[in-house]
Formats: C-alpha cells, sequence, structure tokens
C-alpha cells in the first residue's frame, strides 16, 4: 500500500513540477492572446493567415457572455491574461472604460439590430394583419402571440427594454411593459428557447408568430420558394455594436494593434455576416446576396443616446417588479 | 449591490426547491429502482438504459425535450423546475439504490417472509434499513446537484427564479458585485458541508454485515405488483419516453416529414461552415475525453473512497465532498484570476480538458463507492486481517467482489460527467477540439433550418451515444455475474 502511495505522489509531484516548468515559458512579442466571448467565431484559416502576415501566433481566451468576460477584464486588470480583447459590446462598454481596462479607444468591429421578427406566414394563413410598430405589440389583436426574452438574463433582452425606453421614455417605457404583459407577452431567459421552442416561424414550430431576435434572422429562413418565412420590424430596433481594444495590461500592445486592424480588414469584416451572423462596419467589406435581400439592417435605429451602463440596475428593476408581480 | 432581502429569498428558495426535488426523486427512485433492478420484464434493461440519458443533455434540449410539460404547466414555471430536476436526476437514485437492491442479503429477506412480514412492511421493516446507505448517498448527490442547479431553473424558470448559482452569476457577470458572490458561495459551501453531515449521520452502516452477497438476481413480476408495475411505467412514460421521443422525433422530421437527412449532415461543417470540425468529429472528440476522464477519475476516486474508509477521518471525508458544492461560475472566474499571470501552460493541450472533467467527476465516483464500502461494514476485512490477510489480499480478496458492480454504476456516471461537460468545455474546447455539447451549442444559437436540424441530429446521436455506452456496461456488467455462476 506505501509503495502504492508513493507512486501516486510522485506522480502528482511529476505533473505539477512540469506543470510550473511550463508556465516559466517566456511570453514573447510573437505571440498575442485574444480575449474573445463565448459567441465570437474565428475560423482557423482566418487565425493561419494572420499568422503568416504577421508571424505572430494567436490565441484565444474565451471568456464567457459578454457580460462575464467585460468583468473578468476588470477583475483582472492589472495582471496580464491577454493583449486585446473582442466583443465588448454597447451595454457593458462603459464598464470597461470606468476601469480604465482599455488603452486608448474601443473600435467598433461589428453590430447587430435586435428586432421584433414575425411570421409572414403565420399571418397570412389566419388572414391578419402583422404589426407594423413596437406600439403594435400591446393591442388586443396581437393577445399572447408574442415571445421575448428576460433583460436580466439575456443581451437581446436587454436591448429591447432599451429600444423600449427609448421610444416610450421614462416612466412610459413601464406602462408599455405593464400592457405588454396584461397582452400576455411570453418570456423565455434565452434568445434560443424564445426562437426555437416558442416562435411559429422557426423550425422549432412554436406558438408565437412574433418574436423578439435580429434584422439578420430572416435570412436564415429562406424556404424552398426563395421567399423568407419571417420579417424584421425595422422600426424600433437597438443597435448592439461590438468592440476592439488593447488592453491597459497587454505586454505585446504592438501585436495587439495589428490584429485590430486585422480584424477591420475587408478579408476579415465580409465574412463577418456568414461566421458571426453581424454587420460589418466596414464600408467596403461585403455581406452575402442572401442578407442583401432578406437582411435589411434598420435605417434608423432607436436607444444610441441612453447610458445603458448607468441605467441598466433601475431598468432591470422596474422590469422584474412589473413582471415578478 | 443586491439588498440583504434578496439575497436571503434567495438562499431559501434554492433551499426549498432542493429539498423538495431531492424528497421527489427519492419518492419516483425506490419504487422505480425496485421494479427495475429486483423484477424482470420486458422493457427493465430499456427503462434502465434511458433513465440516465438526460444527465448529458444541454439545458436547452431538456428545455426541448420537456416541452409539452412546460406547456402543459404554463404559468407553474416552480413546477417545471422541479418537474426537470427529478427528469436530470432520477437515474442517480434507481442506479444507486437499485445496485443496492441488487445486493440486499436474500437470507435476511427470507427471514422475514418467514415471519410473515409482506409487502410495505417488509419494506420498511426489513429493506429499508439495507438500503439507507446507498439511499442516503444518492439523496445527498441529487440534493448537492440541486442546490448548485443553474441551466435548469434559469432556462425553464425563465429567468424570473433565482438560485444561489444564478444570483451568484448576476452578481459577478453583470454587476461586479464581489461581495455578494463570497457570501453566496460561502452560503453554497456551508450547505454542502451540512448536508456532508447529515448523510454521515443518517448514512451509517445499518449493521456489519459477515455474508458476501454477490449480485442476486431479478425475479420475474408478481401478480400482486402490477399496480406498481403500472404506476412506475406510467411516469417512466410520461417523464422519460415521451421527452426523449420528442427530441428524436424532431430529428428525424425535416418539412413535416421523416427522413433521416438531417443525420447526412453530421458529416458536414454545416450551413456556411457555422461549425470547425464535423459534428461526427466532435463526437470523437467527446469519446476520447470521456475514455481518459473515467480512465483517470475511477482509480483515484476508488482508491480515495478505500483510503477514507480507512482513515475514518470524517474531515477528510468532507474535503472530497466539498468540490460537489463548488460554484462553476466562480471556478470560472478563479481560473482566469489565478492562472491569468502565467497562462497555465496546459490551457493549450487538449489534454487539459479531461483532466478537468475527471476533477469534476472524481467526488461523485468516491461519493458512490465510499457508500457501498461502509454498507460491508468491517466484519468480514477484520475477520480476513485476522486470518494473516495482507491489506492488498483484504481488498483484492474480500472487499472488490463486493464492490465490483458498484464501481461499474460509478464508471457509468463518469463517461456521462465527461460527455455531458458544457462549464469547463465552453471554455477550453473550440476550433478542432469542440466536444458534442459545444458543437450543439454552436448550432442552436444562431436562426435557419439546417441548424435547427443539425443540432436535434446531434441531440439525438448524444442521446445514441449514452444509449450504446450504457447498455455495453450493463451488458459486460450481467456477463461477468453469470459466468459466475450467481
Amino acid at each position: 500500500m506505501r509503495k502504492l502511495i508513493r507512486a501516486v505522489a510522485s506522480i502528482a509531484a511529476a505533473t505539477f513540477i512540469s506543470l510550473s516548468l511550463a508556465s516559466c515559458a517566456p511570453t514573447s512579442a510573437s505571440q498575442i492572446t485574444v480575449v474573445v466571448h463565448d459567441s465570437v467565431n474565428i475560423s482557423d484559416e482566418l487565425i493561419a493567415e494572420f499568422t503568416k502576415q504577421t508571424g505572430l501566433e494567436v490565441k484565444l481566451l474565451r471568456a464567457g457572455d459578454a457580460g462575464a468576460m467585460t468583468n473578468k477584464l476588470v477583475l483582472t486588470k492589472d495582471q496580464p491574461i491577454g493583449d486585446l480583447v473582442y466583443g465588448i459590446d454597447n451595454t457593458f462598454s462603459g464598464v470597461a472604460s470606468a476601469n480604465n481596462v482599455i488603452d486608448g479607444e474601443l473600435s467598433a468591429i461589428d453590430f447587430a439590430d435586435v428586432c421584433i421578427n414575425y411570421d409572414k406566414l403565420w399571418f397570412s394563413k389566419n388572414e391578419q394583419a402583422a404589426p407594423t410598430s413596437v406600439a403594435d405589440l400591446i393591442k388586443p389583436e396581437f393577445r399572447e402571440l408574442t415571445v421575448v426574452q428576460n433583460p436580466a438574463t439575456s443581451s437581446s433582452g436587454l436591448a429591447f427594454l432599451a429600444a423600449t425606453v427609448s421610444i416610450f421614455g421614462d416612466p412610459g417605457y413601464k406602462d408599455f411593459w405593464q400592457q405588454l404583459k396584461i397582452n400576455e407577452v411570453k418570456v423565455t431567459a434565452g434568445w434560443e428557447d424564445a426562437y426555437f421552442t416558442d416562435f411559429s416561424g422557426s423550425s422549432g414550430k412554436g406558438n408565437y408568430p412574433i418574436v423578439l431576435s435580429y434584422s439578420s434572422s430572416p435570412a436564415s429562413e429562406v424556404r424552398d420558394n426563395g421567399e423568407s418565412q419571417t420579417e424584421a420590424l425595422l422600426d424600433g430596433c437597438y443597435r448592439q455594436t461590438e468592440f476592439a481594444g488593447v488592453l491597459t495590461s497587454a505586454k505585446n500592445k504592438a501585436g495587439a494593434q495589428k490584429f485590430i486592424e486585422f480584424l477591420l480588414s475587408d478579408k476579415f469584416q465580409s465574412q463577418l455576416a456568414e461566421s458571426m451572423y453581424v454587420y460589418p462596419v466596414s464600408k467596403t467589406a461585403t455581406v452575402p446576396e442572401s442578407w442583401q435581400q432578406f437582411a435589411p439592417m434598420a435605417s434608423q435605429p432607436v436607444g444610441g443616446e441612453l447610458d445603458v451602463n448607468a441605467k441598466r440596475d433601475s431598468w432591470l428593476k422596474a422590469w422584474s417588479d412589473i413582471f415578478a408581480g | 449591490m443586491f439588498g440583504s432581502t434578496q439575497v436571503q429569498a434567495t438562499i431559501w428558495f434554492t433551499i426549498w426547491q432542493a429539498v423538495l426535488s431531492t424528497a421527489l426523486a427519492v419518492l419516483f427512485g425506490l419504487p422505480i429502482a425496485f421494479v427495475l433492478y429486483k423484477r424482470r420484464f420486458f422493457a427493465s434493461r430499456f427503462l434502465r438504459t434511458i433513465l440516465v440519458i438526460p444527465f448529458v443533455l444541454p439545458s436547452i434540449v431538456v428545455a426541448i425535450a420537456l416541452s409539452d410539460l412546460r406547456e402543459f404547466f404554463a404559468g407553474k414555471e416552480i413546477l417545471v423546475i422541479l418537474i426537470a430536476h427529478v427528469f436530470l436526476n432520477l437515474s442517480l437514485v434507481v442506479r444507486i439504490v437499485g445496485n443496492a437492491y441488487l445486493q440486499l442479503d436474500p437470507e435476511l429477506e427470507a427471514a422475514g417472509e418467514l415471519d410473515g412480514a409482506a409487502g410495505l412492511k417488509m419494506f420498511f421493516g426489513v429493506t429499508l434499513p439495507q438500503l439507507r446507505p446507498a439511499v442516503v448517498s444518492a439523496a445527498t448527490l441529487v440534493f448537492l446537484f440541486c442546490v448548485t442547479s443553474f441551466a435548469a431553473i434559469l432556462l425553464l424558470g425563465a429567468g424570473n427564479f433565482n438560485s444561489i448559482e444564478t444570483l451568484i452569476y448576476f452578481s459577478l457577470s453583470q454587476q461586479l458585485d464581489l461581495t455578494t458572490a463570497a457570501v453566496l458561495s460561502m452560503v453554497q459551501t456551508a450547505l454542502t458541508a451540512l448536508a456532508f453531515l447529515a448523510s454521515r449521520k443518517l448514512g451509517a452502516a445499518p449493521f456489519d454485515d459477515e455474508s458476501q452477497v454477490e449480485d442476486s438476481q431479478a425475479k420475474p413480476i408478481k401478480f400482486r405488483e402490477l399496480p406498481l408495475l403500472v404506476l412506475v411505467l406510467a411516469v417512466l412514460f410520461a417523464l422519460f419516453v415521451i421527452p426523449l421521443g420528442t427530441v428524436l422525433l424532431r430529428a428525424f422530421t425535416i418539412d413535416g416529414r421523416l427522413s433521416v437527412a438531417n443525420f447526412e449532415l453530421l458529416a458536414t461543417l454545416g450551413a456556411r461552415n457555422l461549425l470547425d470540425i464535423t459534428v461526427i468529429e466532435a463526437g470523437l472528440n467527446s469519446l476520447r475525453n470521456a475514455s481518459i476522464a473515467t480512465l483517470v477519475a475511477l482509480p483515484i476516486g476508488v482508491l480515495t473512497a478505500w483510503l477514507l474508509k480507512r482513515s475514518r477521518t470524517g474531515w477528510l471525508e468532507l474535503v472530497f465532498v466539498l468540490p460537489l458544492g463548488v460554484s462553476t461560475v466562480v471556478l470560472g472566474f478563479g481560473y482566469l484570476i489565478s492562472f491569468g499571470g502565467q497562462p497555465l501552460p496546459l490551457r493549450e493541450s487538449w489534454l487539459v480538458l479531461p483532466l478537468v472533467q475527471a476533477l469534476i467527476a472524481m467526488p461523485m465516483v468516491t461519493r458512490i463507492v465510499h457508500s457501498r464500502l461502509i454498507a460491508l461494514g468491517d466484519a468480514s476485512s477484520e475477520a480476513a486481517a485476522n486470518a494473516g490477510a495482507s491489506t492488498w489480499q483484504t481488498f483484492r480478496f474480500i472487499e472488490f467482489p463486493q464492490i465490483k458492480s458498484t464501481i461499474g454504476t460509478a464508471f457509468g456516471f463518469a463517461l456521462l460527467v465527461s460527455i455531458g461537460e458544457f462549464g469547463s468545455s465552453a471554455l477550453l474546447a473550440y476550433g478542432d477540439q469542440a466536444t458534442l455539447p459545444i458543437a450543439l451549442m454552436r448550432l442552436i444559437s444562431r436562426p435557419g433550418e439546417q441548424n435547427y436540424s443539425m443540432a436535434m441530429a446531434t441531440s439525438a446521436l448524444l442521446i445514441a451515444l449514452v444509449f450504446v455506452l450504457v447498455s455495453a456496461t450493463e451488458l459486460i456488467r450481467s456477463r461477468r455475474s453469470s459466468r459466475q455462476g450467481v
């Protein structure tokens, strides 16, 4: 028995030593670590191309959703866990800048418009007019037809809450949500559940023909007849912009800057729609043909004037007072 | 900053939902274990196997599987959460208790029958005391899983219910409120310790068992047990067959017609190359990780359980239980903060993930095996030692044969923990290292028909994989015991 314990102990010690030795490997100037959130999707080919262009090796460090990622950066701002961050959105950029996480300015890389979507097929089958504005959703004819996401648990939910604050003002948005609740809106925790379990226009074939999603979603619901089954209400959309920035604690700031330039290059920008279902910020980048036809961006997004970071808590409190009661 | 009333309400909710979920799982689990392990009928092996499937399903697939129940209980989300906790954890009770059922001393039961004990009297007077360590061990595990429940409460409660774990998540990832997170994770650790102390008190060996019991054989169902059988089948049908059938049906449906075309997509990268590797390749990664995690977790977990029994130090035992109650959200933050300064070198090696998963599975293996060792008592090993047997000989010839099938149970759960594990995988397994749950989540978090169909087919693949693995372990086990002529 004692032999066995000694064997286990020596294996453990060997592992530990090799771990600590390896961790002393110097981080050279030929390496960068990019902190990203869970839904950032950069293909191995693109990274290989960047390495070929610059000689820099890239490591991706996944740090949870956008909120968790931002807060992890705040907590570790004195230790270099990475050289740059990609994917902080405008609902969390305030936290990052207030805590001096970013060296210099954040650069906008991509954006998505959070919009109400509806199932065109459902409305034509039921010979009913589809909603034309966010305000329509509280009308009796749309009773029990809408599913949205909880703003406390979902970034699209928070975006829509901000949109209603912008459209109806404060305290007007509270009345709107009160009415929406009376109109039996369904609330889910996340986008996946709302879109694929409850929305009738997706392949999940749920019971609700109106869903909170993105202006680009209809491009993914094009059927055999060449038409999209769904359409986005381009009125009252909130624009989520994602940024990249060099971290204050970065070891390789020059390398980080090169990667941001790469994120802004047309090569990277032109594949954003396909890989991450978002619009490129670059005017010269391209989007797939189906996007040009079925995924128009909102012409006048709302809520850009709001300080989401400062107001988030009070909005969420008001929202949960309405829905918890 | 969260108010103290909200923190208190959250702690209270966490405790009562976990107690209630555990009570329900035990209440349903005991008769189901009896019917599926002590009685033989046409579908018993099949039903035993499908019980464990929910254990590996990502929460969004659980939500889809339970969609009929959710619609039925619309507006009563708390009921759906409780049902989901039973759905996810029932297999722990059924397998651990069922395994103990097979090792009941038939002589005691025969003696009870001679005394005229039958039915419920027999169960409470003779059977239950013998099963107690297994029941307590299973209940402790279920309780801890429900205390730390995160995705089920978030998703099925539509974000309207807060458990300790979800509030830790919000306070860390949205509010950057370290005080609340720290208080809550300490409370969670305290709850784990309390549950452990209670389980030690309740789960002590009922008596020293000198007889060596090999697995007893299941008997055919008796006539007077038919109502019980019907009841058990009804529960299993409503809670497992229909929900899992819902997922499978969707995997085999395209445009409302039955088809296998969705499965052909599993060899592709998905619409517009959404995935980095095909789902099949992700499945191979999952299998590889699960094999390594189990190979590491099983021997260490069994050794730990054995050492714990020998040392009899309660505190040492506690050390091996506490990891079960540690907040995964806190772990995610702690991981970056502790290793952020000098990145954990292993992070670049694919080997890290199976090793982390082995760490996650190990306390569970220890728990399951330890409870069986305790139930055995000391008499036979002491007798062997007195007769001059070495420690190794005692283990090899006295203890090991008696815990063999329990190790089988632990082996199965270690595999499942690794296959279904999501939190660490999301952090570590990307690019060509994606696992099945990771590929599935990537597919289902984008709109589009093909993504959804592929996600459903991936769920079906997960279900099939678990079914095959668990059936294979069972088959090997029953072959072995029949070869030994028991």
